[in-house]
């Protein structure tokens, strides 16, 4: 790993000494040097890969995939209850396992969970139709199983992320007898009447925002479109600062990767099916469904009371994404008696990925599991 | 820092100008995207966008269809159609999967079951001598039924 110093702040030498004409020399080779090194270390960056924990395909269904990440730690010192992780149908997965060293996989992993990923995959044309509910309620479970045959474990702990943590809410209110052991979500949005700092309430208002004139002309939310909609949350901060971070964090090869996972990561998005997107919007922006107890599959409603397993719900801080009081109130909705409210600092995606986590979120997370996980 | 010099403290000050700039800038955008007036206007933009561009896209499309049909090639609609199929065929493959891990699972507990009421009265009888092979004459055609 290479370090150097800014240019700025070591100036020599001063005018005193030796002149403007030196101190200008001595500024510009310094400041050639820093963004001829921090160069190498941005396009050395490239070649980051992300999500290279080891792991192995247990099982697929259409796109989606389940994966078992292979143990550090032999079976005798692993928890019994393994984990799954469900991210969002926005974005890769990847986020869990950004790369060595900054891999809330891997810190699982080493902290003896046996962790399995749900990734629901690159959705096609063919797969517009396919509803919010459908994925919930017809694949989910389905994974569920999968992870109970492949552990021989009676029941699992199970981890949502944002949309991600939606489902896992909605599956667990769907199923009062799914063998859930914890459920852990992270930033996520649950009582949408709460729109207070809500910017997509204010952009998705049903008085202006047509969704299905949209998405019968489009047939899916396409993932620029996405891109540049989160990126328009905070304009100036994601398409101005990001980069003022990065020149400042140039000096080092290990900062300037660990950025460069986070901004891959950011931009590996993928098309939104058509129906998840109109039943983001109608079911839940609008009509709040999943909190009234109003989401119904097969005949069967999916009301949160059912949820009396033992449930952390982590907030960001500066969460744009999701607001605050929508997802803080969860714990007035559920039927358990264990629900613990944890707020980290930083953003949305920063509590997750960014260089913090390892300090933050991710030990959080495992101690609540760990005094339950046994 | 006590070795500060004018310079250092002027690329500070420049730095903190910086900061400053983009925090105004951030914070006249980010309240500027979250006024009702901009919802209305983005609405407002895709409306015209959809009726203009979009409905471009619409007939396209389907004179798209109509060629294809005409060359006897299948369209992306139907090859979306039998993509479907082959996901339900699989969710049939799936539930067949944990029909059949029941039933693995009940002909194991039940084949359990029945070790131990078979293994039960080889226990309550005096146990045989290795020598004794009068007992095992006796118990051999029983177990060949």
């Amino acid at each position: 790993m290479t370090a150097f110093a800014q240019p700025t702040p070591t100036l020599n030498p001063s005018p005193k000494d030796g002149g403007m004409a030196e101190l200008a020399q001595a500024f510009w080779e310094q400041a050639l040097r820093w963004q001829t090194e921090g160069a190498k270390h941005v396009s050395e960056s490239f070649e980051i890969e992300l999500g290279q924990t080891p792991r192995d395909l247990i099982w697929t269904l259409n796109k989606a995939a389940l994966y078992r990440y292979r143990p550090s730690r032999p079976a005798s010192a692993r928890h019994a209850t393994p984990i799954l992780l469900v991210y969002a149908l926005i974005n890769r997965p990847t986020i869990f396992d950004l790369r060595p060293g900054q891999s809330f996989v891997e810190f699982l992993r080493d902290a003896g969970f046996d962790v399995y990923l749900l990734d629901w995959g690159i959705p096609g044309p063919e797969d517009n139709d396919i509803s919010l509910w459908e994925y919930t309620f017809e694949y989910l479970p389905r994974a569920v199983r999968k992870v109970l045959g492949a552990s021989g474990a009676g029941k699992i702990n199970m981890l949502g992320y944002c949309q991600g943590g939606l489902m896992a809410l909605a599956y667990a209110a769907m199923f009062s007898e799914a063998p859930l052991r914890n459920l852990v979500v992270l930033t996520t949005p649950v009582d949408f009447s709460k729109t207070e700092n809500d910017i997509f309430a204010v952009w998705l208002d049903k008085r202006y925002f047509d969704v299905d004139k949209l998405m019968d002309t489009l047939k899916c939310m396409p993932e620029g479109l996405i891109l540049h909609g989160s990126k328009m949350l905070k304009p100036v901060e994601n398409y101005l600062t990001t980069y003022k971070v990065l020149n400042d964090k140039m000096g080092s090869a290990d900062a300037v990767q660990a950025w460069q996972a986070l901004n891959r990561w950011t931009h590996e998005g993928q098309d939104l099916p058509g129906q998840v997107f109109r039943d983001w919007v109608k079911d839940l922006i609008w009509d709040n469904k999943l909190a009234r107890g109003e989401v119904t599959w097969k005949g069967r409603a999916a009301s949160l009371k059912n949820i009396t397993v033992p449930v952390l719900n982590v907030l960001a801080e500066k969460d744009h994404i999701v607001p605050f009081a929508n997802a803080a109130s969860l714990k007035d909705l559920v039927g358990s008696a264990d629900v613990r409210t944890e707020v980290i600092a930083g953003g949305h995606v920063g509590i997750m990925g960014g260089r913090a986590a390892k300090t933050r979120l991710w030990p959080a997370i495992v101690k609540w599991l760990e005094e339950r996980s046994l | 820092m006590s070795d500060a010099t004018p310079e250092t403290e002027a690329a500070e000050s420049l730095k903190k100008m910086q900061g400053i700039w983009l925090d105004g800038w951030s914070k006249m955008l980010g309240e500027g995207v979250q006024t009702p007036e901009y919802g209305k206007m983005m609405g407002q933009w895709m409306e015209t966008w959809m009726s203009t561009g979009g409905s471009v896209r619409q007939q396209l499309e389907q004179t798209t269809e109509q060629y294809l049909e005409q060359m006897s090639l299948p369209s992306r609609k139907e090859l979306s159609s039998v993509a479907k199929r082959i996901t339900n065929l699989e969710m049939k493959l799936d539930d067949l999967d944990a029909k059949m891990d029941q039933v693995v699972a009940y002909i194991g507990a039940m084949s359990q079951a029945m070790q131990a009421s078979l293994s039960t009265p080889a226990n309550t009888s005096a146990p045989a001598a290795p020598s004794d092979r009068s007992a095992e004459k006796k118990r051999k055609p029983r177990a060949k039924k």
